[in-house]
């Protein structure tokens, strides 16, 4: 992951607030009633002064007070700032308020606690963090904190007041001074606030952006990513210096040119690696069977291990470094497969993305808009998106983090953005086969055969190296019995019909009491595959998202213990509407019941208004699929 | 070796580990103790390729240093048959200061792949003399050889303590070295001891576990006394005595003596004569509006006063205020000394490993009752499940026995359900249920996690997969009871309606569906769970067929649940139980365990049978 993104995460959580907090009561009698409802905190005020003296030198100055309004709503008031080589935290004080707006507590930068913990092997990063526990809720924790970046900076923070759910919004503010001829570029997203614009005393351009009065959103099933729904506003300097390189953000081509600088030179290869890829791939005739051998080498010779250093957040290590230490970050290992690509001929392209966001804006440049770095091999046949930090990822599909996102693709000294292809609906499917027959004293025996296919199967990448006690374990929660041992189990990773990575896994269950036999009845479960009822909210406030279409057929084969005859099998019944459909069919056949049940989900993102009508759809299957089929005792004569 | 034969799925295995520590005693200079690390692994799979990162943790603080003296390390692979090695290079080896007095060094290996074996030796070097850290010999990847070796002077005596499911065999010899740099050349003995482990299987994660470290296989060592020649014996707690002394000295014995900071406040809301319950729970309920819990357990507090004045504190400031109210109001108290299940079991009567005490509140009538002050769901006895410990120790008892507090209370959950049938075979279900003591907290703080009761309300029936027609909630701490109305579909054909066996599918699936299991499992609290259903059926509606009343029990009775039903006229009358009566039962007691959730889970998949009217 680049180090850059954690730039912005951690800017994002802090950037609250400016003007002169005392000015206000924080008494929480003076909150809307709209903004406590679905509240756990509301964020009083959030405010920011954002004063780019040059491209060296930027000063941030927040205040953030945010009202708790009950247990649940402590982590919003919870304080959370990074600093690294080029910035620091320079002043910072606490106060906290009780109901009334009285005074409680009043804490300094030296009761912060300070940590250069990380989950990366290395970063440059210092976290200053502070938990608040006040016993009596409401209260109101304020911040005004400054941070100052005196060694360049490569963006501008992010005005982003508001939280997916959970807190509402009551005001907020975000002022960029910067001195006459410093140009940058604003973005809106996810609302249309424009700024309003004056003269500082000195002569400087303010503007500032408002947005207030935001309810809380109440989580729910099916929502758009937290990105597609909070209003942000993404600012980039026309220039910029940042660990002493000069680039350009005015358009994705500077920037492009300017990133692409870092890497120039990095991809030469030393004689020893040189001569390897030739001895993989002088003797495979095809690109693609190149490409192979490749991969399969980056993985088994490779490791991911981070260190985001410096410049070295951007910048990938050479490929030299990578030969000789057998490890790399997302950048170095990209670029290190690339060089090797090149080696034989093969052109790629070093890609940056972002593994949540699937949008990156193309009217601003903001890199942390990105936070993860792939290659793009263009091919005739399809162009291959490889992922060179776990090359369990079959060759070349795009896996769930990183399928239909925007990318930054890096071509002919410069950059454009491009969108990686997402695997259509019906590539996405999943195929569970079952068949079930019982022995004596309520043993059942019951082989499945599962398969996973595009999308479906992004959750079982690298499964076929699991340990045996994994897979079995995966079997046994794969089916709804109380009582079942595995007995087999087997996994396959293959390309489907319609090319795209796919698992199947077999396994076969001895089990007790799979069917319930209550006196002279016994009760058959529809399906042992677990079919789970999801519940939306009574009020549904966003679109419905579906992110990935698919479909699920499952086919259970019954056959029929001796002595009994059929008293009960469910009928057959469809659903269709625009979200998908859902089908159940039940047949009979000598000793045997074959049951179909077939659900399909059309990807895409629907209207709120519709949420009744996906309910259904959502809720269709389950509810009949926890039904039984019901034998009873034939009389013996 | 491709594959390590005890465990030939493992991603990497410790060929050899071994710690050695020595005490350095010079006539010129302070006694340092060395710490000599050394460790192989091998890789045998791709993913197990991260085994070469390592990291050591370096400790300063103004009165003690452990730090990092050399760091050597390397990973060889076998390359055109000859072995190459690839040394750990400065320039990845990262330091990074994680808290006050604690720094971690990372550092990463070159030449990293499957096969390969990794090596790193290094030293840490501390002016920490009594205090030895754990020894662990069992790891998240198997071990064919680790040990121990500590040479000791004489003038240091530890207990040992060696725990675990893997056996560790431990020497012990002694020998005579002589003060380096003296004068006139003072000998003293050194005790040897020598502790190994022999293929140990790798330690996996298995759930209802608090602190899985509690049973990796280790030494842990505690000091007992320093004597020096012609200096002063010190003893350190290493008997619940030396304990009670030690914290005697201590600012405890100040803190628990402390007058009470909330005397005046008390005035008034705490009555001062009547219901000693009463009077305890108003107290609570009054600490809980002055100070909050900061998620800190602590045995010692800097002052509990300050943290009052800060309104946040950590449970030794929170506890020392709540004997201090509870003094004041006229009951005697007494510390109840323990380790939350989260952090490691106490083993020894030491202060380093305690760190938490909750009240021992003696009562006129001779009863006696505890309390604890961090969390505002509790009450008398009904203490945050990470305090409910079996080895709990009070305050200046002499006894040897260890207070067992993980049954102070009765937990219940009990449903009382009116049902009834309509023609349709659709159930009308009206249910009270009544969560009671720990039942009770746990589903307090479960509503916590909401915005308002209408949230909490709205999840729930998502969680049923129920409209809920009418809801109502009473509380307190130790009673919640939660009414529900809403309508049940069972199946139906024209002939009958299948109902389920509780009418409201109480019983859960089994949980307890993994094949084997190494630890022990630890369940939140004992609990008894009861529902108690009236069906009634429509006029003509008859029983057919009905589940057969039974009775499991497994576990010596840990684990019981009973299943009754009858039917008289049209109405059905179901009564189901389920208790788990102690909160611990041994790995052994595994297979007993899922045997009987998933008896118990087809009880709950069964149905009762009934005949609808037939034109």
């Amino acid at each position: 992951m680049k180090r850059l993104i954690f730039i912005v995460y951690f800017v994002l959580l802090s950037i609250f607030g400016f003007s002169a907090p005392s000015q206000y009561s924080w008494s929480t009698a003076n909150i809307p009633d709209n903004l406590k409802s679905n509240a756990f905190a509301v964020i009083r005020q959030d405010s920011t002064v954002v004063e780019c003296k040059d491209c060296n030198t930027m000063i941030t100055s927040h205040v953030v007070a945010v009202t708790v309004l009950n247990d649940s709503g402590s982590d919003f008031a919870d304080f959370s700032c990074y600093t690294n080589r080029n910035s620091l935290l320079k002043k910072f004080r606490c106060t906290v308020y009780d109901a009334a707006s009285v005074v409680k507590r009043k804490l300094t930068k030296n009761e912060l606690e300070v940590s250069q913990y990380s989950e990366s092997m290395a970063d440059d990063y210092t976290q200053y963090s502070l938990e608040i526990s006040y016993p009596i809720y409401p209260y109101t924790v304020v911040y005004e904190y400054e941070k100052v970046y005196n060694n360049g900076y490569i963006s501008i923070p992010v005005y982003s007041p508001t939280y997916s759910t959970g807190a509402s919004l009551e005001r907020s503010s975000y002022t960029l001074i910067t001195p006459t001829g410093y140009e940058y570029k604003y973005k809106s997203v996810n609302c249309d606030v424009v700024p309003e614009c004056n003269t500082t005393a000195s002569g400087s351009k303010a503007a500032t952006w408002r947005m207030d009065g935001i309810p809380a959103r109440k989580s729910d099933r099916y929502m758009p990513d937290y990105y597609e729904l909070t209003p942000r506003v993404y600012f980039a300097p026309k220039e910029f210096v940042y660990y002493k390189f000069r680039g350009s953000a005015a358009s994705w081509e500077d920037y492009g040119r300017w990133q692409w600088n870092l890497m120039v030179g990095r991809d030469a290869l030393p004689d020893g690696l040189a001569r390897e890829v030739h001895e993989l791939t002088d003797t495979i005739t095809t690109k693609r069977g190149k490409i192979k051998a490749l991969y399969d080498y980056l993985g088994r010779t490779t490791r991911y291990v981070s260190i985001q250093l410096g410049i070295g957040g951007l910048q990938p290590m050479t490929a030299e470094e990578v030969y000789k230490n057998k490890f790399g970050d997302c950048k170095a290992l990209s670029n290190y497969m690339k060089a090797m690509l090149k080696e034989c001929g093969i052109e790629s392209n070093y890609v940056e993305i972002h593994t949540r966001n699937r949008h990156i804006f193309r009217e601003i440049v903001s890199p942390v808009q990105t936070n993860h770095v792939i290659l793009k091999v263009p091919d005739e046949d399809g162009d291959l998106w490889l992922e060179c930090t776990n090359t369990d990822v079959p060759m070349g599909f795009p896996h769930g983090s990183i399928a239909g996102h925007d990318a930054v693709v890096y071509a002919d000294g410069t950059a454009r953005i491009e969108t990686v292809p997402i695997s259509r609906d019906e590539d996405n499917a999943i195929v569970s086969e079952a068949t079930i027959s019982f022995g004596a004293s309520d043993s059942t025996y019951v082989r499945i055969n599962e398969s996973f296919e595009g999308m479906c199967s992004d959750r079982f990448t690298g499964i076929s190296k699991s340990k045996k006690k994994d897979l079995v374990s995966l079997a046994r929660n794969s089916v709804n019995l109380p009582l079942a041992t595995v007995d087999s189990v087997g996994v396959a990773e293959y390309l489907s019909q319609r090319q795209q990575p796919a698992v199947r896994l077999t396994y076969d269950l001895s089990a007790m009491k799979y069917a319930n036999v209550s006196g002279d009845r016994m009760f058959i479960p529809l399906t042992p595959f677990g079919m789970s009822a999801v519940k939306l909210n009574k009020i549904r406030e966003t679109d419905i998202y579906i992110k990935t279409g698919y479909v699920w057929r499952q086919k259970i084969d019954i056959r029929l213990p001796d002595g009994y005859a059929i008293e009960r099998i469910p009928s057959s019944v469809t659903i269709n509407n625009d979200f998908g459909s859902g089908m159940l069919e039940v047949s009979v056949s000598d000793n045997a019941i074959t049951v179909n049940i077939e659900r399909r989900y059309n990807s895409g993102t629907y209207p709120a208004s519709e949420a009744d009508k996906f309910g259904e759809l959502l809720n269709f299957l389950p509810r009949i699929a926890k039904g039984s089929i019901i034998l009873k005792k034939v009389p013996t004569e | 070796m491709d594959c390590y034969d005890l465990d030939p799925e493992a991603e990497a295995v410790v060929l050899y580990e071994n710690m050695k520590l020595d005490y350095m005693i010079s006539a010129n200079a302070p006694i340092m103790v060395r710490q000599v690390f050394t460790k192989r692994i091998k890789i045998l799979k791709q993913n197990g390729v991260g085994y070469a990162d390592g990291e050591i943790i370096e400790y300063k603080s103004p009165t003690a240093e452990r730090k990092l003296f050399s760091l050597d390390a390397a990973s060889y692979n076998l390359e055109n048959g000859k072995v190459v090695k690839s040394a750990l290079k400065n320039q990845y080896v990262f330091r990074e200061k994680v808290s006050e007095y604690n720094t971690r060094i990372k550092f990463s290996l070159p030449n990293v792949k499957e096969g390969s074996i990794v090596e790193y030796r290094y030293v840490l070097s501390s002016d920490i003399t009594t205090s030895i850290p754990t020894v662990y010999f069992q790891h998240d990847i198997p071990v064919v050889y680790s040990s121990a070796e500590l040479d000791i002077p004489e003038y240091y005596t530890f207990n040992t303590n060696v725990r675990g499911y893997h056996p560790v065999s431990v020497k012990r010899s002694e020998y005579n070295s002589s003060i380096v740099g003296a004068q006139n050349p003072l000998s003293y003995a050194v005790r040897e001891i020598h502790a190994e482990a022999k293929n140990v299987p790798a330690m996996k994660k298995e759930s209802m576990v608090w602190n899985r470290r509690n049973y990796y296989s280790c030494m842990a060592f505690e000091i007992e006394s320093v004597s020096f020649p012609g200096g002063k014996y010190r003893s350190y707690s290493h008997s619940w005595r030396d304990v009670y002394e030690s914290l005697d000295k201590s600012s405890f014995s100040d803190h628990i003596k402390m007058s009470n900071p909330l005397h005046k406040e008390m005035v008034g809301v705490v009555p001062a004569d009547g219901d000693e319950y009463a009077k305890i729970r108003a107290i609570l309920q009054m600490l809980h509006t002055k100070i909050k819990w900061d998620g800190k357990c602590r045995l010692i507090a800097d002052s509990p006063r300050a943290a009052l004045n800060k309104s946040e504190g950590s449970s030794a400031d929170i506890n020392f205020i709540l004997a201090a109210m509870l003094r004041d109001a006229g009951f005697e108290v007494v510390p109840v000394l323990l380790n939350p299940r989260f952090m490691p079991k106490i083993y020894y009567p030491t202060l380093r490993d305690i760190n938490y005490f909750i009240i021992k509140v003696f009562l006129s009538n001779g009863e006696v009752c505890y309390v604890d002050g961090t969390d505002e769901y509790s009450d008398i006895n009904v203490l945050p499940m990470s305090l409910l410990v079996d080895n709990a120790r009070v305050y200046m008892d002499s006894g040897s026995s260890m207070l067992d507090l993980t049954s102070l209370t009765n937990n219940t959950t009990s449903a009382n359900i009116l049902a009834a049938m309509k023609e349709d075979g659709t159930i009308e279900v009206q249910s009270l249920r009544t969560n009671t003591n720990m039942c009770a907290m746990q589903q307090n703080s479960d509503i916590s996690e909401y915005t308002d009761l209408d949230a909490y309300f709205e999840a729930k029936s998502k969680a049923m997969n129920q409209d809920i027609e009418e809801h109502s909630l009473v509380r307190t701490n130790t009673k919640v009871q939660t009414e529900l109305k809403y309508a049940v579909t069972p199946n139906c054909s024209d002939e009958y309606v299948y109902v389920n066996s509780t009418v409201i599918s109480a019983i859960d699936d089994n949980p307890f569906t993994a094949a084997e299991r190494k630890l022990p499992i630890e369940f939140p609290y004992p609990y008894t769970e009861t529902v108690r259903c009236t069906l009634k059926l429509p006029d003509g509606y008859t029983v057919e067929e009905c589940p057969k009343s039974q009775v499991l029990m497994a576990c010596d009775g840990g684990l019981k649940s009973k299943y009754a039903i009858s039917v008289r006229g049209n109405v059905v009358q179901i009564i189901w139980t389920m208790s788990v009566s102690r909160a611990l039962f041994a790995s052994s007691e595994y297979a007993d365990i899922s045997a009987f959730f998933g008896h118990l889970s087809d009880i709950g998949n069964s149905n009762i049978v009934i005949k609808r009217k037939q034109p």
